[in-house]
């Protein structure tokens, strides 16, 4: 179990931030998260967990392991992208592998590497901790959301990006009968009537709704300098641009944690039962939209010393290729995590011959029998630690894999 | 005093042996039974009959189980259980030749194909059971025009039809709308639809399960022998396969085929024992397929517990939480004397637990239907319902449920909600011809008689609007503003 000791030496600065008064607090600098989730179940084999010579897994032509920043991974001509992230970002990159989620089916995997269980999200956490009043707190460009303790700290931006549309107003346009924007004089008195009626409310419903009124009076004067919309390059979700939407939102502290999505190769999906071949696809996607994200997030000045970012699918694929030419669910999947406060040029864990991940000491890093199994909630409690969370409160029992968080 | 007629009101409930708590007020609690009910507001007349005669409201809940928004109601109501309503399915309405204006109608259509049908059953005072019996289903003219069902000619709405493609008679389990959002793969042979029919219909989340390979599944094991072999596979293998064996009627060769995904292939159900490797039983009894399948589920003992459960949690707007065991037995009970929904429903409405006194956030779907019954407008777009689509609209934003990265509503305000709200008050105000004094819009809207504090703040309003524009602009102004007042956005 991590000691309080412990937790405080792994937390850093960041939790002595929680002690500070508020009026100081909003000072100091906030770890932020950028959740990039892969739908569908990724191939680690294709890149984390090499399995190159075992005689059960099919071998990709061309495959080989490589090491770049003491990180190793498969490599292949066809996709340069994930070799040369490597070589650029290794040195600030960890990946957990072999952690579990123990189910195989897409909702109940998505709801657990997001939450272990519990029925708010890690990003729901994290950013409801946040000793900054924040009009995103947890900013969903795309992609799943668990909230019930914290709903209002959730934010989402809608499909095609409606949220301005709401702000701005033109949302009023979209109407068979036809609706003006109220004249600006009236739409004043009419705001402070309703902020009036709800701040007369004792109730939580009345708090609430106070705040979201106030929040979105704030978030309307950053119209001009912040584009709240999800994109898509050529066929797919960009994942490049929706991490600079994020960024810009970072920049203005606007947001402690974001969702996108990644969906693969013209969105077909990582869920490859047929083909498998297409992870090869979608990993070289990936990778080039990760190198463009961290070379826009380092443009960016110290924001880059706040900015962690979790690379994960919901689940693994079974080593071994299934009669159709594709992978079926795998309990066992990987996550990268990279940036600010992660120990980078590491491969923590593995899988072990029989597909299965490897226990490992969750201090060192290091594969051993008597070590950890990993499962989601490590992985959760790690991330609640690299946010200054102590992760005993929400994933009792499980603790934080130390071996992946800078010292 | 109030209080005390409420409860005699109650007393049927199932709450009834439990001492009584914070309550409602009678008209207050009369329309958020309208909003759940009906999705409308109740008429002044029928506040004011409640809130002279609270007794009333037991009379006033069953002319609403017999009002015809019931049952459009109950499909959204509904809709949030059973997550039919995704964005868009694998096929799609060009691949019907269809025209763009369909696209929403179409996939709404196919979302609400069983939720429907369950409405139906439940508004016709039916055997709930029927949702898994009955050899009808529910069809548009759309669907009418596109899938193997005898839509009447010349009709037009809902229909109660049968399809035409041999398919059994097995209710809901044997629509095309669910199996379009439950679907499966050539590697998973139903078997997700097994475990979506345990949590739909008896409440039992297999998927819950934890699951690790610790046994004889590994690499040098196929997925097969692992599933036959491995007793940390067996564990809910052994469940499931044989009730997703009753699938195989609904096992398309290729997703995508509109012939595949349109109509139901008997001949396919001989192949489910050969594919999945078991013969269709249910928990150890073997059947003959879909129509004893539904029979066997409308039998087990939790069918009844779940329909008890879902109809509580859908009202109170929350989850059932252990605390809730004998609220919830009470309404098992219910269900098992007199096995049909509205008992049920009224059960739970009449409930103390139900009447708890903490505000509820309107659903986009009750703040659409209420607004357009009060000030005759509807946001829409084209031929999209803006507060029921994400595409173009606003239903995640206003707290709605997707179905997929949002499986339930939001229960407290957020950012989003409060603009989506206040949008929508702006738009109708300006379409609404809506007249009366404030104190009875404030009886009319929010179930409440206004206080002098009130009357003076819109008062004061509506003199600051029409200082800075002409009568009918001031007018739209205070009646936005209330709209989005916390007592009409809650209930």
């Amino acid at each position: 179990m991590l000691s309080r000791r412990g937790f405080l030496s792994l937390s850093g600065g960041l939790l002595g931030g929680l002690l500070l008064p508020r009026a100081l607090r909003a000072e100091t600098p906030e770890r932020r998260f950028l959740f990039v989730f892969c739908r569908g179940g990724w191939d680690t084999t294709f890149c984390f967990t090499p399995m190159l010579h075992h005689p059960d897994v099919d071998r990709e032509e061309g495959s080989e392991l490589a090491v770049a920043g003491d990180v190793p991974f498969v490599s292949n001509e066809t996709r340069p992208s994930v070799a040369a992230f490597f070589e650029e970002y290794g040195d600030r990159t960890c990946l957990i592998n072999g952690f579990e989620v123990r189910s195989i089916t897409h909702e109940r995997c998505r709801q657990l590497v997001l939450t272990g269980g519990g029925t708010d999200d890690w990003a729901a956490h994290l950013a409801a901790a946040s000793q900054r009043d924040l009009l995103l707190p947890h900013l969903v460009l795309r992609g799943p959301a668990y909230t019930h303790d914290h709903t209002p700290h959730v934010v989402r931006v809608g499909v095609n990006g409606q949220l301005p549309t709401l702000l701005d107003g033109t949302a009023l346009s979209t109407s068979n009968a036809a609706v003006v924007a109220p004249d600006p004089a009236l739409a004043a008195l009419e705001e402070a009537f309703v902020t009036e009626r709800a701040a007369e409310r004792s109730d939580s419903f009345g708090a609430g709704y106070r705040d979201a009124l106030d929040k979105a009076a704030s978030l309307a004067a950053y119209a001009d300098r912040l584009t709240l919309h999800s994109g898509t390059e050529g066929c797919r979700f960009d994942v490049a641009g929706d991490a600079s939407t994020v960024f810009d939102a970072f920049e203005l502290d606007l947001a402690r944690c974001a969702m996108i999505e990644d969906k693969g190769w013209c969105n077909m999906s990582w869920d490859t039962h047929e083909g498998n071949w297409m992870q090869d696809w979608h990993y070289e996607g990936l990778f080039g939209g990760l190198r463009s994200l961290m070379a826009d997030l380092d443009s960016r000045g110290s924001l880059a010393d706040e900015v962690t970012v979790v690379v994960f699918s919901e689940m693994g694929r079974h080593p071994r290729t299934n009669t159709r030419g594709g992978k079926d669910h795998w309990t066992y999947t990987s996550m990268m995590l990279i940036g600010a406060g992660v120990r980078g040029g590491r491969s923590i864990g593995g899988l072990d011959d029989d597909g299965r991940g490897r226990r490992i000491d969750l201090a060192s890093g290091e594969e051993t029998d008597k070590g950890t199994a990993l499962q989601a909630s490590n992985v959760g409690a790690t991330l609640l630690t690299l946010g200054g969370i102590d992760p005993e409160a929400i994933v009792p029992g499980f603790e934080p894999i130390s071996a992946a968080i800078a010292g | 005093m109030m209080l005390l007629a409420l409860w005699v009101g109650c007393a049927s409930g199932p709450d009834a042996l439990v001492a009584p708590a914070p309550s409602l007020p009678a008209p207050r609690l009369l329309r958020r039974i309208s909003l759940d009910l009906r999705g409308v507001l109740p008429s002044p007349e029928e506040l004011d009959a409640v809130e002279a005669d609270p007794t009333l409201l037991d009379a006033t809940v069953d002319a609403y189980l017999e009002d015809p928004l019931f049952e459009e109601r109950l499909v959204d109501l509904l809709s949030e259980r059973f997550l039919t309503r995704i964005g868009e399915f694998e096929i799609r309405w060009y691949d019907y030749a269809l025209e763009a204006a369909d696209e929403f109608p179409f996939e709404r259509a196919v979302a609400d194909e069983p939720l429907r049908l369950m409405a139906r059953i439940a508004a016709e005072d039916r055997p709930w059971s029927e949702i898994v019996t009955t050899d009808t289903t529910m069809a548009d003219a759309l669907l009418g025009e596109i899938w193997p069902v005898d839509y009447p000619a010349g009709a037009t709405g809902w229909q109660e039809v049968r399809y035409t493609d041999l398919r059994p008679a097995a209710g809901i389990l044997a629509t095309n709308g669910l199996w379009w959002r439950y679907l499966t793969t050539p590697s998973n042979m139903n078997r997700r639809r097994a475990a979506a029919i345990m949590h739909l219909l008896l409440c039992e989340d297999i998927q819950n399960r934890p699951v690790t390979f610790t046994g004889s599944a590994s690499v040098s094991t196929s997925t097969e022998d692992a599933i036959a072999n491995d007793p940390g596979c067996q564990a809910c293998h052994v469940t499931v396969d044989p009730i997703a064996a009753s699938f195989f009627g609904f096992y398309w060769l290729t997703q995508y085929n509109v012939q595949e995904m349109t109509t139901y292939h008997r001949e396919r159900e001989l192949l489910a024992e050969e594919i999945i490797g078991v013969p269709p039983s249910w928990f150890g009894t073997p059947h003959a397929g879909l129509a004893d399948l539904g029979k066997h589920i409308a039998a087990d003992p939790r069918f009844a517990r779940c329909a008890a459960q879902t109809t509580a949690e859908l009202l109170w707007r929350r989850e059932v939480e252990l605390s809730d065991f004998e609220r919830i037995e009470t309404l098992r009970q219910v269900y098992l004397d007199d096995p049909r929904l509205k008992p049920v429903i009224r059960a739970v409405v009449l409930g103390e637990t139900y009447a708890d006194p903490e505000p509820r956030m309107a659903s986009p779907e009750q703040l659409a239907d209420a607004v357009e019954a009060l000030t005759g407008y509807r946001w829409q777009y084209g031929a999209y319902d803006q507060l029921a689509n994400d595409e173009v609209g606003y239903r995640m934003l206003g707290g709605g449920v997707d179905g997929e990265n949002v499986t339930r509503p939001q229960a407290s305000p957020g950012l989003t909600w409060g603009l989506v709200v206040k949008r929508l008050a702006q738009a109708a105000a300006q379409h609404a011809e809506l007249e009366g004094d404030p104190a009875e819009l404030h009886w009319r809207l929010y179930g409440a008689r206004p206080d002098d504090e009130w009357l003076a703040a819109i008062d004061a309003l509506s003199v600051a609007a029409e200082a800075e524009a002409d009568a009918e602009a001031a007018r739209q102004t205070v009646l936005g503003a209330m709209l989005r007042d916390p007592l009409f956005v809650s209930y």
